[in-house]
């Protein structure tokens, strides 16, 4: 049988991500574009990845869409919920997974997912940018902290102190008032990462956490959100290299499902 | 002339009536949706409803401008926006898509919320006009028993005697008898069109009842009332108006919450492109009130959604979901609507305790379109209908 290649697209609200997968079992090519929706971001994620994975786009047999974007991206074959990408890109990552926490640029969810890897219900925050990538965002531009150097900074505080303002504005203001009184920085971010650990953690008790329990999402590559998280719900949380472009695994997947489906095989 | 056309021109009778009466020199009261308009329609009083009005005006996009309007004014935010929306049209906007006159005196009941009383004891202080309100206390307890209907029985004489003074018009208790078996007859028809929605096959789009709802709130006692419902209700099982047809499996929902009047439209259409059909909605429901007697009609009043207790509100949704063979409930949870969201959550986790099936949540307001965002509530609604189909 020729090689079945598919591709899933997830477009962010500030970030497009692609991967191809062969077979539906064999992730080939991965991209992430710093651009989300309304951009060329998502195209350009698409001519990356096939480039990289030296990849002729007309031997892609199925495209599927999903995020923010997804009914903007004109080449998909299909657009399905990121609820239900992120549910099937988090069981082939993991296959024991039961509660999927993903926290994006603009919102966060908590997915369950039954023991065939199937969605069975989700929350979502998505009214409150605090516990959010935009967040982080916020306090990186503060603290003159660049984002990749968080979990380094973070892991190595070694005061508890707290950040109590649920909004990201405010929490803003709290975080200028303790670097004028000379608070050091490592404390501040712990301090960021266990406000952004409550907000989600809160929203993952809400909808019932059981493990095996994973973070995904371009924050997860922060390890500091992902300690301060365990701490906060007591229970071990994996993650993946592949945590930002989870959604796009499962969009590639069910574009290989609905492929086999649509063809009555 | 079709129902729906039918339906249409009441409800713009109903409008123009009140905006040409001052010059007939009647009266105009404003009324709140629940208050016992067997009342209003006996005594022939020119009314209006401004929760419909401002539902209207949600519908047309003009939400935003008035609820600018009175919190430029000093209103909270937070309060009812169908109060937000009234408030900032009566200020400064009165030139809207759908005009209503200032009001002479107000009829006020509590079986919706207190927010109610305040907002039209505000316009009672405003304009120094008489404010009469009947008092039908949320009930912690399942039943209405006759202690409760005593008190509301005795506000109710009380509420017949201050209109007469006020507009002149009398109350004649043979014209009530037969206002309250035409409102106990439309009651009926209205919950026979909404049944309709539990047989195997769709015979309309359930969000039709949100547009067609206006004329039980605003004109349930009246004649012409009952003609236009009866004949939409065969319209409807003749099929001679509507032609619902699907391929593909359609989703039965339960919609649950007030509706979300500046996302109307896009609900409904949202609904149709991911096949589903809402066929229950408590709050259409509501508005199906049946009665034999006078305590009974009483008692239905007491027995609305926002003044039960949170084990009869529940049962409440037991008996639709079961009705109408729902696959999932759709929660709206407005914003301004306290007394409603509020209970929610554990309405919610009760459902969920009794029925194993999707219940999701979207944040939206009534009268308010800055609580509602398109993209995330088209994001949950898919999702909602990716657990059905899982299921």
């Amino acid at each position: 049988m020729n090689e079945i290649i598919t591709l899933g697209v997830d477009i962010g609200s500030t970030a497009s991500k692609c991967v191809l997968m062969k077979n539906g079992n064999e992730i080939i090519g991965e991209e992430v574009v710093f651009i989300g929706a309304g951009t060329e971001g998502p195209m350009t994620a698409f001519n990356n990845v096939c480039k990289k994975a030296n990849i002729n786009k007309d031997d892609i047999v199925f495209i599927v869409a999903t995020g923010y974007g997804r009914n903007t991206f004109e080449t998909a074959d299909d657009q399905i919920s990121e609820l239900s990408c992120h549910a099937k890109g988090g069981t082939f990552l993991f296959p024991n997974v039961k509660t999927i926490i993903d926290i994006g640029g603009q919102d966060a969810k908590v997915l369950k997912v039954d023991p065939n890897g199937k969605m069975t219900s989700f929350l979502m925050n998505d009214k409150c940018a605090a516990g959010t990538g935009r967040f982080l965002e916020v306090m990186a531009r503060v603290l003159n902290i660049p984002l990749e150097n968080f979990t380094e900074m973070a892991l190595a505080s070694t005061k508890k102190i707290e950040i109590s303002s649920t909004c990201t504005v405010f929490a803003e203001t709290e975080v200028i008032s303790y670097l004028a009184k000379a608070v050091k920085r490592e404390d501040i971010l712990a301090a960021v990462h266990r406000s952004i650990a409550s907000r989600v953690g809160n929203l993952a008790r809400r909808a019932g956490v059981e493990e095996d329990c994973i973070l995904t999402g371009g924050v997860a590559h922060d390890k500091g959100i992902v300690q301060a998280l365990e701490e906060y719900l007591g229970i071990k949380i994996q993650t993946s290299k592949y945590c930002q472009v989870n959604g796009a695994i499962g969009a590639a997947l069910y574009g290989y499902q609905i492929y086999f489906k649509e063809k009555g095989l | 002339m079709t129902a729906s056309a039918r339906i249409k021109k009441l409800m713009t009778e109903h409008y123009d009536r009140a905006m040409h009466a001052h010059e007939k020199g009647e009266l105009v009261g404003w009324v709140t949706s629940t208050f016992p308009q067997e009342i209003v329609q006996t005594m022939d009083l020119c009314v209006v409803y401004p929760e419909n009005h401002a539902a209207i005006l949600a519908i047309n996009g003009e939400d935003r401008k008035c609820c600018m309007e009175a919190e430029a004014e000093g209103f909270s935010n937070d309060i009812c926006s169908y109060a937000k929306v009234n408030l900032g049209y009566i200020d400064q906007l009165r030139d809207a898509s759908l005009n209503i006159p200032l009001p002479d005196y107000l009829l006020c009941c509590s079986n919706v919320c207190h927010q109610l009383m305040k907002w039209y004891q505000y316009l009672s202080r405003r304009y120094s006009i008489p404010m009469v309100l009947i008092d039908i206390p949320y009930n912690t307890e399942y039943d209405t028993d006759s202690v409760r209907i005593c008190y509301i029985r005795t506000q109710f004489y009380e509420a017949i005697s201050k209109p007469e003074k006020i507009t002149g018009k009398k109350f004649d208790q043979e014209r009530f008898l037969k206002v309250m078996k035409i409102s106990s007859k439309v009651g009926t028809v209205w919950n026979k069109i909404a049944d309709l929605l539990a047989q195997e096959e769709f015979v309309y789009h359930g969000t039709d009842l949100f547009n067609y709802m206006g004329l039980v709130v605003c004109q349930r006692g009246k004649e012409t009332t009952l003609q236009a419902l009866e004949q939409l209700y065969e319209e409807i099982v003749s099929k001679t108006t509507y032609n619902f047809k699907s391929e593909r499996k359609v989703f039965r929902i339960l919609y649950e919450g007030i509706c979300c009047w500046p996302a109307m439209r896009k609900m409904a259409l949202s609904f149709f492109r991911q096949n589903m059909n809402m066929v229950g909605a408590i709050y259409t429901n509501a508005y199906g009130i049946e009665y034999n007697n006078f305590d009974d009609m009483l008692r239905a009043y007491t027995y609305l959604p926002n003044a039960v207790c949170i084990e009869r509100a529940v049962d409440m949704r037991k008996s639709e979901l079961e009705k109408k063979r729902c696959d999932g409930i759709l929660i709206h949870m407005s914003r301004t609507c306290k007394i409603w969201s509020g209970i929610m959550y554990e309405l919610k986790h009760q459902l969920e305790n009794h029925a194993d099936i999707p219940i999701v949540m979207f944040d939206g307001d009534q009268a308010d379109r800055q609580c509602f965002s398109e993209a995330q509530y088209e994001t949950r609604l898919q999702g909602f209908k990716e657990l059905m189909e899982e299921k």
